[in-house]
């Protein structure tokens, strides 16, 4: 009778013990069987997925048909020499490279950007852009020509106006020699011209309307030209091999010490991006991304309405004197496909183009309003899926655990290299030197 | 079963008594969703307020002042064409939830009370509105919309409340559920039934058709064509639905490239291998697994002969499962209709 509460006892504690146990061998059984499927070998199938990531799959960059100097080098040249000038602003300021910023893979750190003014999204990296059909988040832009046109004009951003810029491009002693040296004939100005480019003033439409069409029509050519060497430029802006590429190439070539290039953990972060996690659907081949539309639930920046993205933009597209079928354009109607087979619909209500994740790494803010500061949010994201507030999210929750989604972080940080072509590119140019006239200065700042 | 009946019944009187707590005025609850009538034309209303409650739909009702979106996706599309007004004033009827437009009438400065007013503006896509509510309180909104040819107005008139809210009835409502539910357990016996079903849930697993499971079911025929063609080879042909039109294609970029935009050739025949001339064709495709279509909207430009079509505008953009669909229209004006299942 004695010996019944200790026997009691120490039935008790043997049962919590032998719970314990139990509860350590299925804790153990799962973590095991965790690694061996983070060991396991690719199979014939991820093998694939994965090579068709590897830079080396790279095609040739599309040609843009819209512009005869695309692939000229001296083209490239000179653009790039007016991507780095701030005289191609309203105050003098204001340059491509003030947002696109070389150091920072060609964004600018911050959530949207801010020029003169402040933009309505966040500044997109250019490395491998020339290979989007479409440009800016919502694809309102269908070449890098008609692009670059759009900030020089945008009270926002460079705050400029054609007339100005032609008068820049003519005034100065360099930009003349090797405008000439590309385009037929270089169209003198008179002296209606000379009163049109002194315009000062925001709002320089109403001279624009006033000038003859014939004057109008020399102007808009100089303008677009402008645009087509600085499309010709940011050609040359490659991805080149990182980390994960190099990954790739042991293990296609079956070399020795793949498995030391890439963690355990950013391997099996490989593994998730191409299967569980979904991230390869839209993200795909080399530069990680289709540059397609898609919805994925974003939500707006505190105070502000829900972006409609690339549904609010079909009709200026097709109505853009600078687009692809347009008088400016070097392209014949048949080589317009990606416009004229434009797809519409509901989808694409809320719809953004998909972003390359070769260098997310000093990139943040991302999303197309610099929603997120971290790549560690922006999975978040991914995994929960919430519904969207216009429109329909396209992705689906994951249900992925935290750890997973450290790991497709540490894979997505494999990415990241240096954009292709060195100094040679990445900073304005060497050679001739700009000389900034004063006077000239006076006329372009405005002040 | 009996009492299942009498269970759902008893929901139903709640939900009926409860009713206006709800939905009210022009807006109502359909299923998931909460519609707003503006006149016969439909829309479906959702209210968020991101900084607080994220991606959390309100039908009305909000839980706090602060930044408030206002959404209209349209279910009538031709809400699109239309110029729509919208404006919030303060509720002075002193009506609450049972204010309407008559009511509104009345109300002589109309300016005086509008806290939001949105003057009327064509959205093609959806409506949108944002509004930073700086007090709790009581709120009609309006919605106007003047039809294009006749000219005529149509209102919808929605009171709701901003922040929290006295309980009112629902505390009363609530204890008249619970007790009328439990004085119909007693009597009933449900307690016993209660406790030997539970008794006998550990050794049945029912099987439940949800939703889901019907989708996959659709799906299944789609599924099973997949399997039957996983290989995009030159050689293959396709029959279509009444059988009399075989279909095989060929890209100009072999094999299927991602992200390019490219052509096609169809090659249309008899079973017999006579060339299926001078019809309308059309192609369009998607992936049914993901619920979207291609990123382009491909165009027949070109008979070339011998039962040959060019398709311009064709691209993929994601890898997987893809069915493209053939619509044929023969000169008799029949239709017949070829799917293609490809793996990209």
């Amino acid at each position: 009778m004695k010996l019944m509460p200790q026997h009691a006892g120490s039935a008790k504690v043997l049962r919590i013990l032998s719970l314990a146990a139990l509860a350590a061998l299925v804790y153990l059984a799962f973590w095991w069987q965790q690694q061996a499927a983070e060991a396991a070998p690719w199979t014939v199938i991820e093998k694939a997925l994965v090579e068709s990531l590897w830079l080396e799959e790279l095609p040739p960059l599309p040609n843009d048909a819209g512009n005869a100097v695309a692939d000229n080098l001296q083209a490239a040249r000179l653009g790039q020499r007016l991507f780095f000038d701030t005289r191609l602003s309203r105050n003098g300021e204001v340059s491509c490279a003030t947002c696109h910023q070389p150091e920072r893979r060609f964004t600018d750190g911050l959530p949207t950007a801010r020029a003169i003014g402040e933009s309505k999204r966040n500044t997109p990296s250019l490395v491998g852009v020339a290979y989007s059909p479409w440009l800016y988040w919502d694809g309102r832009k269908d070449s890098l020509w008609s692009q670059a046109l759009a900030p020089l004009e945008d009270p926002a951003e460079h705050g400029g106006h054609r007339m100005r810029f032609a008068m820049l491009l003519q005034e100065d002693p360099v930009y003349r020699t090797e405008y000439n040296a590309l385009f037929d004939q270089w169209p003198e100005f008179d002296a209606e011209d000379s009163i049109a480019t002194n315009v000062t003033a925001v709002d320089w439409s109403a001279t624009w309307q006033n000038l003859a069409s014939a004057d109008q029509q020399r102007i808009a050519t100089i303008f677009v030209n402008l645009g087509k060497v600085l499309e010709a430029y940011e050609r040359q802006l490659m991805p080149s091999p990182s980390r994960f590429d190099a990954y790739v190439s042991a293990l296609a070539n079956d070399e020795p010490g793949a498995e030391d290039i890439l963690s355990k953990d950013e391997r099996a972060g490989l593994r998730l991006f191409i299967g569980e996690a979904r991230c390869v659907q839209c993200h795909n081949g080399p530069l990680f991304t289709n540059n397609e539309f898609h919805n994925t639930g974003l939500l707006p920046p505190s105070g502000s309405l829900p972006d409609e993205g690339r549904s609010a933009v079909l009709e200026q597209l097709t109505t853009d004197v600078f687009n692809c079928l347009g008088e400016f354009s070097d392209a014949k109607a048949d080589q317009c496909s990606e416009l004229v087979y434009m797809r519409k619909g509901p989808e694409l209500l809320g719809a953004m183009r998909t972003p390359s994740l070769r260098n997310l790494a000093g990139t943040e803010p991302y999303m197309h309003k610099g929603q997120m500061q971290t790549l560690a949010e922006v999975l978040r994201h991914y995994n929960r899926a919430p519904m969207a507030l216009i429109g329909h999210n396209e992705a689906q929750p994951l249900g992925l655990s935290n750890r997973q989604l450290q790991q497709i972080e540490a894979f997505l940080l494999t990415l990241d290299a240096p954009a292709a072509g060195g100094d040679n590119w990445l900073s304005s140019p060497s050679g001739p030197e700009i000389e900034p006239d004063s006077k000239l200065i006076h006329t372009l700042s405005g002040n | 079963m009996k009492a299942l009946r009498t269970g759902i019944f008893l929901c139903l009187v709640q939900l009926l008594l409860g009713s206006d707590l709800l939905a009210h005025g022009s807006i109502t609850a359909e299923g998931d969703l909460c519609v707003i009538r503006i006149g016969f034309y439909t829309a479906h209303f959702k209210v968020f307020q991101p900084d607080t409650s994220q991606e959390k739909e309100f039908c009305e009702d909000l839980p706090a002042a602060g930044s408030s979106i206002f959404v209209m996706e349209y279910l009538h599309q031709s809400l699109g064409d239309v110029p729509i007004e919208f404006r919030i004033i303060r509720d002075i009827t002193g009506l609450g939830r049972f204010a309407r437009m008559e009511d509104i009438a009345k109300i002589e400065d109309l300016e005086a009370v509008t806290v939001f007013h949105q003057p009327a503006v064509i959205e093609p896509q959806v409506f949108n509105v944002l509004h930073d509510f700086t007090e709790d309180g009581d709120f009609v909104g309006i919605v106007t919309v003047k039809h294009p040819e006749t000219e005529q107005y149509y209102s919808a008139v929605f009171p709701f409340h901003v922040g929290t809210r006295a309980w009112g009835y629902i505390p009363l409502f609530a204890i008249t559920a619970i007790l009328s539910h439990l004085i119909y357990l007693y009597f009933s016996g449900g307690s016993y039934r209660w406790r030997a079903a539970r008794r006998a849930s550990n050794k049945t697993l029912q099987y439940k058709t949800s939703p889901s499971h019907a989708r996959i079911l659709m799906l299944a025929p789609v599924l099973l064509l997949m399997g039957a063609a996983t290989e995009n080879t030159v050689s293959q042909s396709w029959l279509s639905e009444s059988g009399n039109i075989k279909l095989s294609f060929s890209s100009v970029v072999e094999p299927l490239p991602l992200n390019q935009i490219h052509e096609w050739i169809l090659h249309l025949e008899t079973p017999a291998g006579m060339p299926v001339e001078n019809v309308l064709v059309r192609m369009a495709g998607g992936m049914p697994t993901h619920n979207h279509g291609l990123p382009t909207e491909p165009v027949v430009t070109q008979y070339l002969g011998n039962g040959d079509y060019r398709v311009e505008g064709v691209r993929f953009h994601m890898q997987g499962d893809w069915v493209m669909k053939v619509s044929i229209t023969l000169a008799n004006n029949q239709q017949d209709t070829v799917l293609i299942a490809l793996t990209l």
